[in-house]
């Protein structure tokens, strides 16, 4: 019996004459940590809003869950927590009032409290989120990822916006849940010091193509590189393969 | 129900935005002094039809004053700026931003990427929006109906109140029309901004351009070869033939507009024709029977089902793109 959590065969997503991800392969196992690298615009975004059933596949398979994505979104969506890169909260509402309001929408009755903590926000829970910094609305959109208490977590630059301490502390948060919660992660990011020592394995995307996937290890095998950083470079702006 | 969870923080957005207070605020204070208008123009026409019973009959320039009606007070209210006009735009500005204010936010994402169905955001959002403006028009109705009452302390029948009340839903019908007008600009442009300019383009256009226009096409159609508007005589209507015809014109082409429908729903309402608006018949037999309010309810209904159609189709095109459409 196949343990993935997610599945994906020959994805092509285009924008107009714009090839946004092409024959995209990928298969991510339960209770991974999983790190989807590649540079600015290579596709990331657009894989994860595929995943979410927020943008149509052009073609192929794309399995979450279990579940087709495009046309199971509904039921997808109730187990797969989402950090949207640019993500906003509603302005005139506190932290603790937009994640009550985003429980309330999924009959869920999670500990606020708990979440608020979990990202340390609990001092500024009753302050309207008009006043949050971006990297504070980021600490309160990766609290919203656990409200639904899934199975599988997509971060979409995650640390973006945070500050170095806070970087760490997002790591060892990716660490807890996916350990002691059992959830599934997959972090993108176009920086690789953000995701290194973080993932089980890593995949390497360039030009909406997955390129190379595996252990840092395997990675630096496979581009014949001393370092994860040369193994990245050569991939994504060399003639790699 | 998760479009009532939705429309219930819609709501509380509504009424705490500057932009719902300052309008709505507009809207009443124009009211009440529109009201103040009407209601000493009707004690104006009170006091002639009363000179004229004390002066045994006396005609005035030909024409014997009629007794006004409580209703002829709501007039200016629902044919000026005030509801047609300000009532449009208050409906367009809670609605301009409904789908791509979210999208400006970057709130939509997050938001669709929960368990929640499509038509459950678009349902609150419209239910959330309809419950507002129906707030907004009972509160600038009763604010009307309390100064003309407390002004002219005239007595208000059944019939009137009945007619009152019908006037409240077609306003709020109205609105909502304007409302899903916006929605749907909300959805199919991606910025707030250029959905606004389409909104307010098309409030305009429908509420100045068109009567206008209405005019001129129906001037141009039918040749005016009659001396007066006005006929006299056995078997005549009042009216002239040709004016008759000029009407009709005016009233299909701007009914088809939701200020034309609501217009003319509203003349109906108050026991007035729109055919024959701008002419006083006098003492023609037509014009001295007032029609009940099942009547006046019956010949409105083309242009009431023109306004919930037209709410209806503005409403399921947003539903059907917004379904449809990808989150970017």
């Amino acid at each position: 019996m196949n343990d993935a959590i997610v599945q994906i065969d020959g994805l092509d997503k285009s924008y107009g004459n714009h090839v946004a991800l092409q024959n995209l392969e990928l298969e991510i196992e339960k209770g991974e940590v999983f790190g989807l690298l590649g540079p600015n615009g290579s596709g990331k975004t657009t894989l994860f809003q595929t995943m979410m059933g927020q943008l149509t596949p052009t073609s192929g398979d794309i399995q979450v869950l279990g579940q087709d994505a495009y046309k199971d979104t509904f039921d997808v969506s109730k187990g797969v927590g989402f950090l949207p890169a640019d993500i906003r909260f509603y302005d005139n509402l506190t932290a603790r009032k937009n994640l009550e309001y985003l429980a309330e929408l999924v009959d869920e009755d999670p500990d606020i409290e708990e979440l608020l903590e979990l990202v340390n926000l609990q001092e500024e829970a009753d302050k309207k989120v008009s006043g949050f910094s971006h990297g504070m609305q980021k600490r309160l959109g990766i609290a919203q990822t656990l409200i639904k208490e899934p199975d599988l977590i997509l971060f979409d630059e995650p640390t973006t916006g945070l500050d170095p301490e806070r970087k760490e502390d997002f790591k060892d948060l990716i660490q807890r849940i996916n350990k002691e919660k059992d959830i599934t992660v997959i972090v993108a990011s176009h920086i690789l010091h953000e995701i290194e020592n973080l993932c089980d394995r890593i995949g390497v995307l360039k030009d909406g193509k997955i390129q190379v996937t595996g252990t840092p290890e395997d990675i630096m095998d496979e581009a014949d590189a001393e370092t994860l950083e040369e193994a990245y470079l050569e991939i994504t702006r060399g003639d790699f393969r | 129900m998760k479009a009532l969870t939705v429309a219930k923080k819609e709501v509380a957005d509504h009424m705490n935005s500057n932009t719902f207070l300052i309008v709505f605020g507009l809207m009443l204070l124009l009211t009440g002094a529109t009201a103040f208008q009407g209601a000493q123009s009707f004690q104006d026409q009170m006091d002639r039809f009363q000179e004229s019973q004390n002066s045994d009959n006396e005609r005035i320039g030909g024409f014997a004053p009629d007794k006004p009606s409580i209703l002829d007070a709501f007039t200016m209210l629902t044919q000026g700026v005030n509801f047609p006009l300000i009532g449009g735009l208050l409906a367009l500005l809670l609605s301009y931003n409904t789908v791509s204010g979210e999208r400006d936010r970057n709130t939509l994402k997050l938001l669709t990427s929960y368990p929640l169905h499509r038509d459950s955001i678009i349902s609150g959002k419209f239910i959330a929006g309809i419950f507002t403006l129906t707030v907004a028009s009972a509160a600038a109705f009763m604010v009307a109906s309390a100064i003309i009452i407390g002004m002219t302390g005239a007595a208000v029948t059944g019939a009137a109140a009945a007619r009152i009340l019908l006037m409240l839903g077609g306003t709020v019908l109205y609105m909502s029309c304007i409302y899903g007008l916006g929605t749907l600009l909300s959805t199919v442009f991606d910025d707030s901004s250029t959905a606004l300019t389409g909104g307010v383009l098309a409030l305009v256009i429908s509420a100045l351009v068109v009567p206008q226009m209405a005019f001129m096409i129906s001037d141009v159609l039918v040749e005016d070869n009659e001396e007066t508007d006005i006929t006299v005589g056995e078997g005549s209507s009042g009216l002239s033939e040709s004016y008759e015809k000029r009407m009709n014109i005016r009233n299909t082409v701007t009914k088809v507009f939701p200020t034309g429908s609501y217009g003319n729903f509203m003349q109906y309402m108050m026991g007035q024709d729109p055919s024959s608006i701008g002419i006083s018949t006098g003492g023609s037999e037509e014009a001295e029977s007032e029609p009940s309010v099942m009547e006046s309810l019956n010949s409105s209904l083309g242009n009431l089902g023109l306004l919930a159609g037209e709410a209806i189709l503005f409403f399921g095109a947003s539903f059907v793109i917004f379904t449809r459409r990808e989150i970017s």
